[in-house]
């Protein structure tokens, strides 16, 4: 069956003085239907600028599309007009955002925000909106949503914005959910319910959800299958329990490693040596092979390609070919 | 102690100031445009004459201006007006059109500037144009120079709407900078992001998120703007650009006052900005400063506060459309308990605003009875009286005495010996038989035109020939062709079209034949239709004797001017009679204040009717209603047993198309020399239904005659009671002649009303209706009570 979601060799750069530098360099996935990708790396190594992509919003950040494919639902995105994609946006395809105050709209009561979506893609009247709203309020789980519909966003607390930014995404009933970084602001007990109210709201609704962090710990409880990127470019992709069982990648190793063990005496916490390179110069070959424990010649001299090992699995690096 | 200042140093700093200040200074504006009575008690269309005063046991000549004293604190204007009231009364005119043009300088920045954001090809080229073109050749030129031309005057008729057009459109572009570089701001915002992610497309995002978050900075720029507005209105204004516009009289007169405002005030400072007349242009200078001091600082205030994080300013407004809403009312209302100060305070201010809209109209206890004053009307405007023709009457069954035995029955005192005020009239004259035909010289045919249809007859010189037709234009050389050959002219029937010509030259050409020329016929091309035959005495000059002046219609002058050469064939008969009676009537109701018994009120109407054509129907409808409403007045007063504190005189001239005026008449009779304070109301057509509007002349009224001007502040209000609308023009009327003086002052009062019923043989009692003579009648009777007998005594 044909993934909701194909990203194939998408390439983004920004511009930089006179020219342009690469964030996203290669990047394929897929997300199939009904399934949670996790899009897991560290800050800088483009996933959030991967999800942007998909969502066609690249261009408010000052990004452009160099080259790739975005197919969504059997519809190629990148090269779809403005007006076609504000279709899709919203309605098919939704995102929550790292910060919910920041995107949310400071002058709008939250209850305005949520039926907004539904109003623009016609789903329902102006007033059976308002009651959809309510029902997505408690859905999400905010109490009191009769007396809090009119609140402006300030008079709420982090989880309950992130709460409602769920709400006005879900509100349309979206075939794909972009998460970026959900659960980043809040606190740890936050961060369990949200994700649960997300598998929920999966389940439920049976849309596919792109969860994007740098959290191993939400990636091992949630997510279907994993895509691990450094630099601009997808190093490993798994499914989770395969990943876990067994990281194929010497920065997923390493990245493995750096998670806390309860079950484990540790002197120090372990910590992948080096820095992330610069994305204005990265190294040659390898984008890893400066941290890399396991580095090769070869590594220092050519990228390796991402090839299939079993079906199921894909790998970057020259340990495998 | 220190800690009390420190307290209030702390409250103080809590204070916007800029707002307060701004707060104050536009109350106080705003309330002058509003209700400019209350900030001044002089008229500003009354004015001082050039007249002797006697100050300090002297005889001083004032001639207007007259410089600031105790009188007029800010002294008056070269036409006599109070300068303080006009700067009032022009508040309105100068502030509201200068919001105006914020207004729509941010509708048109508005759009422009968030197209411009968005990058829509060419709009950024646009708004980069206008500004180029205005910071270089200066905004206040163009809109001179393109306030002139006719395009702009013919669309908008009024200087008003031309001047507030121009300056909208051609200075829009300021703004449209400020809002792009604002609307950059919101775009760059996260949130923006996010509606795209919901699927907002540009308009949505415009309209739904970027005017929202830009409204506080609209209102800050609104203010603001109208500030700069104001400044450039006072540029202009020294360059002579002017705002206001007048009306036309209501009979035909075209005696059109400037409106008041503050740009024309200064539009005179090129003429009286040094030594004692410097105060003309300071003072409104210093009323456009002390506005513009207001909007800025107002504005400048207001963004403070915007700014503020907890505005008690923005809590209040954020508030109001929860306390408005009627829904909010109606869950508090089923919640009582909780909100029960909430809901008294709501209920209460829905009452009361309601109370205002639908407040209950005014009635008068005093009755004015139209139907009465109809039937009058209807009596005076029948045919036995002969079109109430002056010398045309018979002696027992005439006008006046039918007003007479009208007054009788009233209880209305003569006053004098007698109710009938005789007079004679040296002449009058009845046009029996005119003729003109036009003759081709080439082919000898002959048009005969129709006399009352075609032409009328404005003089009463017998006259039978025929004249060589010559058209006489204005241009260089005929002045002097009159004059040096002045029996040429003497012998041709002059053919001249006043169509399209100025005053000034027609009161020149009409001097100079009369002065060198004295032609036998004269024949003026006028602006009127066939059908719509007019009398002309106002507007012919009558000043030449010996002089057969004809009136030409529209098509008829055309007709004539395209035959080019041809004869006159003139004849005209007219029935001339000498020292005729004229027969006025006048009575009175008697002041009970000793005080004021050298004051007086004298209310006057015409009873004659109008027309040299006694064959002709003139009926005057519109006259005979004055009289009507007169006696009506007369007849109320009595019946209710008013005392008015000073004598209230109701007079109806006869004979007042003629020289041998009756109110000459009577003013020498009875007035003159005697140091009377007279206060004369004249009635000149009234009572018509097509006529929704009143128009007063008080323009002789001198501006600081307080009981004159409370009058007419009440006759304001009276009328307002009255469902109608007064406006001010400048009217003539014959006997006003006769009670302008140093203690005399009129006030005349006639119906706004179309050119072609008043003064034509349409103006008939199909024109006149119960209902206007009801409006007018009650409006001014319970102004006279009002004003004279110290209110109602009901």
């Amino acid at each position: 069956m044909m993934p909701l979601l194909k990203v194939e060799n998408l390439q983004v750069s920004f511009p930089w003085k006179n020219k342009s530098v690469k964030a996203v360099d290669g990047v394929s996935f897929d997300v199939p239907h009904k399934k949670i990708i996790a899009l897991v790396g560290e800050s800088g190594s483009g996933k959030s600028v991967t999800a942007l992509s998909v969502m066609g919003l690249i261009a408010y950040e000052g990004g452009k599309i160099e080259g790739g494919e975005i197919i969504f639902d059997g519809q190629e995105i990148l090269r779809m007009k403005e007006k076609r994609l504000s279709k899709i946006r919203g309605k098919d395809v939704a995102m929550i955002y790292q910060d919910p105050m920041a995107s949310l709209n400071p002058g709008i009561s939250v209850g305005d925000q949520i039926r907004e979506s539904l109003l623009i893609h016609k789903i329902a009247s102006r007033k059976e909106s308002k009651q959809i709203a309510l029902n997505l309020m408690r859905e999400v789980g905010i109490p009191d949503a009769d007396q809090r519909y009119g609140s402006l966003p300030a008079s709420f607390s982090g989880g309950m914005r992130q709460r409602i930014m769920i709400a006005m995404a879900i509100s349309c009933r979206p075939k794909l959910l972009i998460a970026d970084e959900p659960t980043t602001a809040l606190d740890v007990s936050l961060q369990a319910d949200i994700m649960n109210t997300l598998q929920e709201l999966k389940n439920k609704i049976g849309m596919s959800i792109l969860l994007i962090t740098h959290d191993l710990g939400l990636v091992a409880q949630h997510a279907d299958n994993v895509v691990v990127m450094y630099c601009g470019k997808v190093m490993e992709e798994s499914p989770v329990d395969k990943l876990f069982e067994e990281p194929l990648h010497p920065y997923t190793i390493g990245l493995m490693n750096c998670i806390p063990r309860i079950d484990v005496t540790q002197d120090q916490l372990f910590y992948i040596p080096g820095c992330v390179p610069s994305i204005y110069d990265y190294p040659m070959g390898c984008r890893f092979h400066n941290r890399c424990s396991k580095v090769k010649p070869i590594c220092r001299e050519k990228m390796p390609k991402l090839i299939n090992l079993n079906d199921d699995r894909k790998v970057r690096c020259w340990l495998y070919q | 102690m220190k800690k009390l200042n420190m307290s209030l140093l702390k409250n103080i700093k809590k204070i916007n100031i800029p707002l307060l200040i701004g707060s104050i200074i536009l109350i106080f504006i705003f309330g002058m445009c509003l209700y400019p009575e209350y900030f001044t008690e002089a008229d500003p269309y009354g004015r001082e004459r050039t007249q002797y005063k006697y100050e300090n046991g002297k005889s001083i000549l004032v001639i207007p201006p007259i410089p600031p004293n105790d009188e007029y604190p800010l002294g008056t204007d070269h036409r006599g007006r109070d300068l303080k009231s006009l700067i009032i009364y022009g508040s309105k005119l100068t502030i509201f059109s200068a919001l105006t043009v914020a207004l729509i300088r941010l509708i048109i920045a508005l759009p422009l500037s968030i197209a411009a954001a968005y990058k829509v090809r060419f709009t950024n080229g646009f708004i980069n144009f206008f500004n180029i073109m205005f910071s270089a050749f200066p905004l206040i030129i163009a809109v001179i120079v393109l306030s002139n031309i006719a395009l702009f005057q013919d669309i908008f008729k009024d200087a008003t709407y031309v001047n507030i057009f121009l300056l909208s459109v051609l200075g829009w572009s300021r703004l449209s900078h400020i809002l792009r570089t604002k609307i950059d701001e919101i775009l760059m915002q996260d949130f923006i992001e996010g509606e795209v992610a919901i699927g907002k497309n540009k308009l949505e995002i415009a309209v739904q998120n970027i005017i929202p978050h830009l409204i506080p900075s609209i209102i800050v720029l609104f203010f603001l703007e109208t500030a700069m507005v104001l400044l450039s209105f006072s540029q202009l204004g020294v360059f002579g650009l002017v705002f206001g516009s007048g009306y036309e009289g209501a009979t035909g007169e075209v005696g059109v006052p400037i409106e008041f405002d503050w740009p024309s005030l200064l539009s005179l400072s090129k003429y009286f900005y040094r030594g004692d007349y410097s105060y003309l242009s300071i003072y409104p200078a210093i009323a456009f400063a002390f506005a513009i001091i207001g909007f800025n600082t107002f504005g400048e205030g207001l963004k403070i506060e915007f700014e503020k994080e907890n505005s008690r300013v923005i809590t209040f407004i954020r508030a109001m459309p929860s306390f408005l809403s009627p829904i909010r009312l109606i869950y508090e209302i089923k919640n009582y308990k909780q909100y029960k100060r909430s809901v008294l305070g709501k209920v209460g201010f829905y009452i009361t605003i309601l109370l205002i809209i639908f407040c209950p109209k005014y009635e008068s206890p005093y009755g004015f009875d139209e139907n009465n004053a109809f039937k009058i009307t209807k009596e005076l405007t029948d045919d036995i009286f002969k079109g109430r023709l002056t010398g045309f009457q018979d002696k027992d069954n005439n006008p006046a005495q039918y007003i007479v035995n009208k007054l009788k029955e009233y209880g209305v005192k003569a006053y004098g010996d007698d109710y009938i005020l005789e007079n004679t009239i040296q002449e009058v004259f009845n046009i029996k038989y005119a003729e003109l035909s036009m003759i081709d010289t080439k082919t000898f045919s002959e048009k005969k035109l129709k006399f009352r249809q075609d032409y009328i007859v404005a003089s009463n010189f017998n006259y039978d020939g025929i004249l060589d037709a010559e058209n006489i234009e204005i241009n260089d050389g005929i002045f002097e062709n009159m004059a040096n050959e002045p029996d040429y002219y003497k012998e041709k029937a002059l053919i001249i079209d006043i169509r399209s010509m100025t005053q000034k030259d027609f009161i020149s050409l009409n001097g100079f034949m009369k002065y060198y020329v004295q032609p036998n016929v004269v024949i003026f091309i006028e602006n009127w239709k066939q059908q719509e035959a007019r009398y002309k005495s106002d507007i012919i000059n009558k000043n030449m004797e010996d002089t057969v002046i004809i009136s030409l219609s529209s098509e008829a002058g055309d007709e004539l001017l395209r035959m080019g050469k041809c004869k006159l064939k003139i004849s005209v008969n007219a029935e001339k009679r000498n020292d005729v009676i004229g027969r006025s009537v006048v009575a009175y109701i008697p002041g009970i204040d000793e005080s004021k018994k050298n004051d007086f009120v004298i209310i006057g109407s015409n009873l004659d009717g109008i027309g040299y054509d006694l064959d002709e129907k003139y009926p005057s409808a519109g006259r005979a209603s004055s009289a009507a409403i007169s006696l009506e007045i007369a007849r109320t007063l009595i019946q209710n047993e008013v005392k008015p504190d000073r004598d209230i005189i109701f007079a109806f001239w006869d004979g007042n198309m003629t020289d041998d005026r009756g109110s000459k008449s009577f003013f020498y009779k009875y007035l003159i020399n005697r140091n009377y304070r007279i206060f004369y109301i004249d009635l000149m057509n009234l009572g018509y239904k097509s006529s929704d509007k009143l128009m007063i002349d008080n323009t002789k009224i001198f501006p600081n005659s307080k009981e004159e001007q409370d009058f007419i502040k009440r006759l304001k209000k009276n009328a307002k009671r009255n469902d109608f609308e007064l406006v001010y023009g400048t009217l003539y009327s014959p006997a006003v002649i006769d009670f302008t003086g140093s203690d005399s002052q009129p006030l005349l009062i006639d119906s706004f009303i179309s050119n072609e019923i008043v003064h034509t043989p349409k103006d008939t009692l199909e024109e006149i209706d119960t209902h206007s003579i009801k409006q007018v009648g009650q409006m001014l009777l319970d102004t006279l009570i009002d004003s004279f007998s110290g209110g109602s005594n009901k």
